[in-house]
């Protein structure tokens, strides 16, 4: 019975350890992405244009985590996100700066979604 | 599609590790908690292999956090009787001596309809044959049939239609169990004879059972004397 309740403990112990460790890096490298696309839209402001090496770090960031961050949010969350960040590579590419502002916006709206779902809260639990 | 026959394949070793650590018995022979643990494993288990949507990780946890909080149930069960009491409920006599307990049928809300069925389920079609029939945690009813309606084996020839009856816990892991005197016309007083004549403390007691006729049975929390 001792071996049993060792397992069960141990098996209790790392789900609440990966669910903790989920929690925090969604919102960690979440919080990462939209600090950078804000930071985008924020840096030259007064210019007018969008500053697209914040841009671009946030897509290497994204690039280095996805595979991750699909395992941790549900399928379809993860994939909008990827499909926006796709969409916004493929703007900038073409510097269409009109349209990457609307789609570093989406990336936001989009990475807040997820961050929101991911956090601790008693609206998440009931 | 290959998704769903390798989330199949996963899930379903997983699945089976998870029974074998909880060690688990048959679908009539579960407890209401347990029952409720495989009806969610169940569920939980389908859920991934039939959307794509949500992460097999997320079915894995729960499945992790389902078995750990059952075993971890089982063993306070074990250790607490009062926890057990509550978690499982308890043995309810539904016709104590040939006598049916009607109150007892209505806290159950068990119809005469239902008992017989459930009678009948054990082959007995007669009401009047039976001396004791319990509803037991399970679900299911055991009966004890009336002597003279028992199958006859050579130990009954021989005591010459003497009655056991049925034989009640009055301590089980060190405790007094109170509720089942009355079934065996047990009192405090002879309780501490009987204990005292078994020359055993009651802490040291892991089971003891008494008939009607007297007769107990012993089992000592180290070694196993009957």
């Amino acid at each position: 019975m001792l071996k049993r309740v060792a397992a069960a403990a141990c098996m209790m112990f790392f789900s609440l350890v990966f669910a903790v460790f989920s929690c925090f890096y969604v919102e960690n490298v979440g919080t990462q992405l939209e600090q950078l696309l804000e930071a985008s839209l924020t840096e030259d402001e007064f210019v007018g244009e969008i500053s697209y090496e914040s841009i671009r770090q946030a897509l290497s960031l994204w690039d280095e985590r996805k595979a991750f961050f699909g395992i941790l949010l549900t399928h379809s969350a993860s994939r909008e996100i990827s499909d926006a960040f796709s969409e916004l590579e493929f703007l900038i590419n073409s510097r269409q700066s009109d349209s990457v502002r609307e789609s570093v916006t989406k990336c936001i709206v989009l990475l807040k979604s997820a961050v929101g779902r991911e956090k601790f809260t008693f609206g998440n639990i009931f | 599609m290959l998704t769903v026959f390798f989330r199949t394949i996963i899930l379903i070793m997983f699945i089976v590790v998870s029974l074998r650590i909880m060690g688990k018995r048959q679908i009539g022979q579960l407890q209401p908690s347990e029952f409720v643990v495989t009806i969610l494993l169940s569920e939980i288990a389908a859920t991934p292999i039939l959307e794509d949507d949500i992460p097999l990780l997320y079915s894995l946890v729960a499945i992790c956090v389902l078995v750990g909080i059952e075993i971890l149930m089982s063993a306070a069960c074990l250790k607490s009787l009062k926890l057990r009491s509550t978690l499982q409920g308890n043995a309810v006599v539904l016709i104590n001596n040939g006598k049916l307990e009607l109150e007892q049928l209505k806290t159950l809300r068990y119809t005469i309809d239902d008992l017989m069925e459930a009678l009948r389920q054990k082959d007995v079609f007669n009401i009047d044959d039976v001396q004791f029939a319990v509803a037991e945690t399970n679900g299911s009813l055991s009966v004890l049939l009336k002597p003279e309606k028992r199958t006859l084996t050579v130990e009954d020839a021989e005591k010459n239609g003497c009655d056991d009856a049925m034989a009640c816990v009055v301590v089980a892991d060190g405790q007094i169990i109170r509720s089942d005197f009355g079934y065996c016309g047990m009192t405090e007083e002879k309780l501490a004879k009987i204990i005292k004549k078994l020359k055993v403390r009651t802490e040291d007691i892991f089971l003891l059972t008494v008939d009607l006729s007297g007769k107990t049975c012993l089992v000592k929390k180290e070694r196993k004397k009957c």
